[in-house]
């Protein structure tokens, strides 16, 4: 188990403990997180898993992979520096304590 | 006594569960009850003939939320099936009896394989794919051959057909059709995933129409042509279209042509809505009705109608339609209706596995496949939303002049 932050633009966050090899929209829907559905069920087609990673507490999450890093360049709410698709986030002990902002 | 619900949702596939999600994050408070023929919790279905069948998983991903699964307002009734009502009473009954009230009715009973009414039709090893159900039907199939023969040339055969390749196993895709996917993408990508599959070792025919099926009596041992071919098969998977899960709405006396018929809200008749694979519905951009099978649909429906169901006043439902297809290594994306009668435009190479076919009706962009490209497809996407036709300079300059090309008439528009 991991734990994982949400954390809404509004600066309140939401914290759960996330299975390893569970992916980060899976996780966000099985804890209702706002905004996040996960259409495409993971598939890289429908960008309505986009996050931020905020690396201020020292956790990174890598360079997105080539397709994702298309998708991203299109997100509807915009692309950061540190913008990931959720759903190719996959819990392990390096993304202990990661904190993903919610796309709006 | 009957149990009484503010909305009773028939059919808990992609739409039906969008629905219950999106009733959830508005906090809905009326008692919702989720209908499902199936006996799982309702799941996505695409990854069943993607990835699904090449691991050892045996379920799929879940369409629910937390939320949904917990909230007390809401009532999931799996492996319940609806054998009729009276729209005028508010009133279902189940097959096992049981009887529901509503003042809200939501139809999403999905569409189901078409089936081919042919001699041998009966025989085990002969399936389809629907269900989580199916998909372990053809799982243990597979253990016991390595022949395979997929009738239909479809999306759910070629991606089956992928994504079985190797192993050992022959896999032949008998297509009835001179081409591949003929009403739903260009010549060019027909030609391209044939290509592509028959690299990976599929042997895909075409104009073959499949005439009827042989067996010991029990089991399928082969899969015989009209023109007289006979292909051995140990499992035969017939993927040859859908047909819409209309038969409750007839008897509910609703009008039914292709799918339900619904206005632009979505409505069949007062307080009874449809939505997702099961519904004709108006299409706002030309003068008639459609019937679409994608995720894209079901969801973007089902955020009409918690819209509707929630109270808020909207104009006439409207959007683009997206698919994907997963067919080996290659993804292909669709953004818009290729139309018959379409000018296409290239961009790319397909011999690259990294191309965009764009149709043109007249000067107007009315849909763009890609490969491999998911950026431009959400380009395509923005473009066909904001009803922008790149020229066909622009589309094989690339992405870049396409996107100064919209940026400038935005700025324009400003
Ligand atoms: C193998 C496969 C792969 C796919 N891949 C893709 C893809 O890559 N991309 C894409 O965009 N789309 C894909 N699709 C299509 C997509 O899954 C459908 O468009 C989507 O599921 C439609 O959702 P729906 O809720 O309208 O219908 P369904 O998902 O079919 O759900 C309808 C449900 O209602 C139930 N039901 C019907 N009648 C009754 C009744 N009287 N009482 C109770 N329950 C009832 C049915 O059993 C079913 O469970 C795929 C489909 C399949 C089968
Ligand atoms: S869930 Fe669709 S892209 Fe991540």
């Amino acid at each position: 188990m991991i734990t994982v932050y949400w954390v809404y633009p509004d600066g309140s966050e939401h914290k759960a403990s996330v299975e390893e090899g569970v992916n980060l929209m899976e996780a966000a829907m099985a804890n209702d997180i706002e905004s996040i559905y996960g259409e495409c069920g993971g598939s890289m087609a429908c960008a309505t898993c986009h996050v931020e990673v905020d690396e201020s507490c020292g956790i990174k999450a890598g360079e997105p992979f080539a397709m994702e890093n298309e998708m991203l360049d299109m997100v509807e709410s915009g692309r950061t520096p540190t913008s990931r698709l959720s759903c190719q986030l996959v819990a392990s002990p390096e993304l202990d304590g990661i904190r993903l902002k919610v796309a709006w | 006594m009957k149990n009484e619900f503010d909305v009773v949702i028939i059919g808990a596939g992609h739409a039906g569960a969008h629905l219950v999600n999106v009733l959830v994050r508005k906090k809905y408070t009326g008692s919702v009850a989720l209908i499902s023929d199936e006996m799982f919790q309702p799941y996505h279905r695409p990854p069943l003939s993607k990835e699904y069948l090449k691991t050892e998983q045996v379920d799929s991903r879940p369409l629910l939320t937390g939320g949904a699964l917990s909230s007390p307002n809401i009532s999931f009734m799996p492996g319940c099936r609806v054998a009729g009502g009276d729209l005028q009473a508010g009133s279902l009954t189940l097959t096992n009896g049981t009887e529901l009230g509503f003042k809200q009715l939501v139809l999403a009973t999905g569409a189901s394989p078409r089936k081919l009414a042919i001699e041998g039709a009966g025989l085990e090893g002969i399936v389809s794919l629907k269900t989580l159900a199916d998909a372990e039907k053809i799982r243990e199939a597979l253990f016991q051959t390595k022949e395979l023969v997929l009738v239909g040339g479809g999306f759910i055969n070629l991606e089956l057909a992928c994504s079985l390749a190797g192993e050992g196993r022959t896999i032949t895709v008998l297509e009835q059709t001179p081409r591949l996917l003929q009403r739903a993408v260009s010549p060019v990508m027909s030609e391209f995933l044939k290509t592509e599959a028959e690299k990976l070792g599929v042997r895909i025919l075409l104009n073959e129409e499949v005439s009827r099926f042989e067996g010991d009596g029990k089991r399928i041992s082969h899969v015989v042509t009209a023109a007289g071919e006979r292909f051995e098969a140990g499992l035969a998977v017939v993927a040859i279209g859908s047909v819409p899960e209309s038969g409750l709405a007839e008897d509910l006396g609703l009008e039914c042509t292709n799918g339900i018929v619904v206005n632009g809200q979505l409505q069949a008749a007062p307080n009874v809505y449809a939505l997702g694979d099961c519904v004709f519905f108006p299409d706002p951009s030309a003068s008639h009705s459609l019937r679409l099978e994608s995720v894209q649909n079901a969801t973007d429906q089902a955020n009409y109608v918690a819209e509707a169901l929630t109270g808020s006043a909207q104009e006439e439902y409207h959007a683009i339609p997206w698919f994907w297809s997963v067919q080996g290594a290659n993804r292909l994306q669709i953004a818009g209706l290729a139309k018959p009668g379409t000018r296409q435009v290239i961009s790319g190479e397909p011999a690259d596995a990294n191309f965009a076919v764009y149709h043109y009706l007249g000067e107007q962009l009315c849909a763009v496949e890609t490969i491999n490209r998911p950026g431009e497809h959400m380009l395509a996407r923005k473009m066909l939303k904001e009803n922008f036709s790149p020229t066909e300079a622009e589309v094989v300059q690339g992405v870049e002049a396409i996107k100064a090309a919209l940026a400038s008439r935005e700025s324009k528009n400003v």
